[in-house]
């Protein structure tokens, strides 16, 4: 960057306080658990190193030479890619806001090609809702009227160009040299933003350095092939959690995390001499953050839940985007190789070639996929001096490694859900080293990742894995045989081979369940979500236990008949619709009681669409990552133990999940809502209005068969802001009396939902 | 493609495999007959089953037993040598395989290689004294 492009950004009045962007960083880490993490990726590096340097003097075998090579080869590469994480989690930092000054000049542009034009329309809505005065550019790549007509209805500026050289980054730069904003905040077609997005990232260009601001990828449908929610114990595991919880927070450390395509803004000034951002390979995102980091500039990396996408939904779309990902940066090393390029920093050169290296998995991962089958058929081991010795080294190693990668992933690492998905990715992994050896300069080609799914069942992306469980099947039957057969005596060798075999195997089950599960029947995404629903004739509550853009599947306390229509209002928080409701399935009574029956809005307007869409992006999605946030068991653990030890006594009473419908009446009228929790001492409901503490209300709450009816007074009342119009405030209600223990007690039993 | 005809697929292939096992193995398989079954066997069988197996890298205690004892019945000596010798490197201090071996060594004429092994069994068999 010149020193008079500098200095131009300093005196802009729309940016009167300069500041430096490396102030506004905090450890995430206090000193004591940082020092401890270090001092542990240091040992356990060390004892990978002595294993390695073991294993290379004492245990290669000299009779399968070809074969102990390959697999000294991957636990090296293993070696390689511990050095690399432990580094990019040497000190992970996180970001304090700071505001966003007014008058910056922002557009925002959403790319689409292909993708359906009622999903583009969720984003589109909420990327012009975002508070702070922005312009809105849709750009299609695929020139289609409808969003043209989507563009001019919704009031943003359309823009498309007649061919589509060098795809998304193509589309961009197209849009970037027809626009003037100094700042641009970039979307793709499914990441819809919250309505604070601007205000949270702009502040960090008061640094006239920082080129990028980047938020986390976060994705809204929890039933996507690399989602795993335990709502029951509100946990969830994404697969990218990992990468955008630890590893791009320790990438910041070093300032070294990068543009991952959506989700982030960019400044003008450091894209303008390369006309936008750099097209030449198919993951733009890497290959321009290298080049500006290269060239002097900064990133900031803020770790908030602002913008949320659709992530694939099945095992095909899934392959198709790694692919892309991971031949494209494995390419962009071609054009911007980070241990060569100019001006990097050490630290950043790390950063950058494990964000490359990451890619080669597939490699290694199949050496060990096919390592114990073919012990089982040749009875050939890789390691020579199979004893008791090798036998304590390896299982103090593993251990080591074990421990040590537990708490260097400060308790959020889970090592066999990676595995999972180290199984999912290898073969497309191993496609990617393939593209990007061969068509070493060339850019590749971008395929869209479908986010809608296939609609159909398809064995395609599982044909690898189907093709290695029967390879591992045939092995075992192979040794069984052979052992059976008195072919072999060596029974230690073939168990523990048959045992590393169907550990394999049981990982490709599970992806073979994950790939052929059945494609999605609705057309919308279902969100779980439990809104109570209030019958406008009889007066009846029930709660619905997910929504989409169509229907409900509805909880009911009586039986309805398929075909039965009413009029009813949904309680969406600060906002209602009133529909008539078709029950249209039976999906079965819960053991709690309640009647389950899909349910279908009749005669909705796209209002009521846009409506749905509105409460699912500013209440449901932001209240999963609100919800979905408990530790580890181990953490859970370690609480308790410490809870224990000191002899504590918890401050509330023990709290249980209840999502039960409840009519809440105060002084200035009546409040229809879910309850959220309850305890022998009270409840939380999620209300359209504040309460003031200490306000008196009647309860009363419904569930299958009963009801209960008591007092209480709010002594909680904590806002959620949302998008103008739907903010929500917990309240923490206090039942006034002692309850008669077995109502509520029944109630805490009754999880609706 | 669904589980079951995954699950036929793979027993049609786990049929064809036990097939090739009985060929890749054939002689393997012959020699878990008893040594009495074998030697009523005809000698050229016996014969190049034995020069099969001993050309195999790895080979259990038990062919390698039966091996030598029916290649002794047979009076195959050559073949008798050549198992009790990689029965030997299994089991390095098996006095009785030993011994066998040195047999064996004085039928075939080499006095020098047998007189080696029977000074060697007696210096060990000294030294535990």
């Amino acid at each position: 960057m010149s020193s008079d492009a500098q200095s131009l950004s300093v005196v802009t009045p729309h940016n009167p306080a300069p500041l430096n962007a490396d102030d506004t960083r905090v450890s995430l880490d206090r000193p004591g658990r940082r020092y401890l993490t270090q001092g542990v990726s240091i040992a356990a590096l060390a004892v990978y190193a002595a294993y390695l340097i073991y294993r290379a003097a004492f245990t290669l075998n000299p009779d399968a030479r070809v074969f102990s090579l390959l697999v000294y080869f991957a636990e090296l590469h293993g070696f390689v890619s511990l050095f690399l994480y432990f580094h990019q989690l040497w000190h992970r930092r996180g970001r304090r806001v700071v505001p966003a000054p007014p008058g910056l000049k922002v557009d925002v542009f959403v790319t689409t090609y292909n993708e359906d034009v009622d999903l583009l329309r969720q984003t589109l809505r909420a990327a012009i809702a975002m508070r702070y005065p922005h312009r809105t550019y849709v750009l299609d790549d695929g020139r289609r009227d409808a969003v043209r007509d989507l563009a001019s209805e919704l009031g943003c500026q359309y823009v498309t160009r007649d061919n589509n050289l060098h795809a998304k980054a193509g589309n961009w730069n197209n849009a970037f040299k027809q626009t003037d904003a100094d700042f641009i905040a970039t979307f793709d077609a499914d990441h819809v933003p919250r309505a604070e997005f601007l205000e949270r990232t702009l502040g960090f260009f008061r640094d006239p350095k920082v080129a990028i601001v980047q938020v986390p990828q976060q994705y809204h449908n929890l039933d996507s092939v690399q989602h795993k929610v335990s709502w029951k114990n509100r946990r969830m595991y994404g697969e990218q959690d990992a990468f955008f919880g630890l590893v791009m927070p320790g990438k910041d450390n070093w300032n070294a995390a990068f543009f991952c395509g959506t989700g982030a803004v960019l400044r003008r000034e450091a894209l303008e001499p390369h006309g936008g951002i750099l097209a030449d390979t198919i993951t733009e995102d890497l290959h321009t953050s290298v080049v500006l980091h290269a060239e002097g500039w900064k990133s900031v990396y803020l770790n908030e839940v602002l913008v949320t996408g659709l992530a694939p939904v099945d095992l095909k779309s899934f392959a198709v985007q790694r692919l892309r990902w991971a031949e494209g940066n494995l390419k962009a090393a071609a054009f911007a190789n980070p241990l060569t390029i100019g001006k990097l920093s050490i630290n950043q050169r790390i950063s950058y070639f494990a964000s490359l290296y990451h890619w080669t998995i597939g490699i290694p991962k199949f050496i060990y996929y096919m390592a114990p089958p073919w012990i089982l058929f040749t009875g050939t081991f890789p390691i020579a001096n199979f004893d008791r010795t090798f036998v304590l080294v390896y299982l103090a190693f593993l251990g080591t490694l074990l421990v040590s990668y537990r708490i260097v992933s400060r308790g959020k690492g889970r090592l066999l859900m990676d595995e999972l998905f180290n199984m999912v990715s290898f073969f497309t992994l191993i496609r990617a080293v393939k593209r990007a050896v061969i068509g070493r300069g060339k850019p590749g080609r971008f395929e869209v990742t479908s986010k809608r799914g296939s609609g159909s069942r398809d064995f395609t992306a599982v044909l690898p894995h189907l093709t290695l469980l029967g390879f591992s099947a045939l092995a075992i039957s192979w040794s069984l045989m052979g052992l059976g057969f008195g072919v072999t005596d060596d029974v230690r060798g073939a168990s523990m081979a048959i045992f590393w075999t169907l550990y394999n195997a049981t990982l490709m089950a599970i992806v073979l369940k994950i790939g052929t599960r059945p494609a999605e029947k609705r057309a919308g995404s279902r969100y779980r979500s439990n809104f109570a629903v209030e019958s406008l004739e009889s007066g009846g509550l029930g709660v619905t236990a997910d929504i989409s853009e169509k229907g409900c599947s509805l909880l009911w306390p009586e039986p309805l008949t398929i075909g039965q229509r009413f009029p009813a209002r949904v309680h969406f928080g600060p906002r209602t619709g009133d529909w008539t409701i078709e029950v249209t399935g039976d999906q079965r009574q819960q053991p709690d009681g309640w009647h389950r029956y899909g349910v279908r809005f009749l005669d909705l307007t796209p209002a009521d669409v846009d409506l749905i869409n509105d409460v699912v992006f500013s209440v449901v999605v932001p209240d999963f990552f609100a919800t979905l946030v408990e530790p580890a068991w181990s953490i859970r653990l370690w609480r308790r133990l410490k809870l224990a030890v000191r002899s504590a006594v918890p401050s509330r009473a023990p709290r249980q999940v209840v999502r039960v419908p409840t009519r809440i009446r105060h002084a200035a009228g009546t409040i229809v809502a879910t309850v959220r929790d309850l305890s022998a001492t009270g409840l939380a409901v999620q209300s359209a209005i504040p309460l003031p503490i200490g306000c008196p209300v009647d309860v009363t709450m419904v569930a299958a068969g009963r009801a209960w009816r008591g007092y209480a007074t709010v002594a909680r009342c904590e806002a959620r802001l949302s998008r103008e119009s739907f903010n929500t405030w917990i309240l923490g209600l206090q039942f006034t009396s002692e309850q008669p223990e077995g109502d509520v007690d029944a109630f805490r039993r009754w999880d609706a939902a | 493609m669904t589980t079951s005809k995954f699950l036929i697929g793979l027993a049609i292939a786990m049929l064809l495999q036990g097939s090739v096992f009985a060929v890749q193995y054939r002689d393997l398989l012959y020699f878990r007959q008893p040594t009495t079954a074998i030697v009523r066997d005809d000698p050229a069988s016996f014969e190049s089953n034995a020069r099969a197996a001993l050309t195999r890298r790895k080979l259990t205690r038990q062919h390698l037993d039966t091996i030598a004892n029916a290649a002794l019945k047979f009076g195959k000596t050559d073949i008798e040598i050549a198992a009790l010798e990689r029965r030997l490197e299994l089991d390095p201090a098996a006095a009785g395989v030993r011994l066998q071996l040195g047999d064996a060594l004085r039928r075939a004429g080499r006095f020098g290689d047998a007189e080696r092994l029977f000074s060697d069994l007696v210096g060990s068999g000294s030294e535990k004294q």
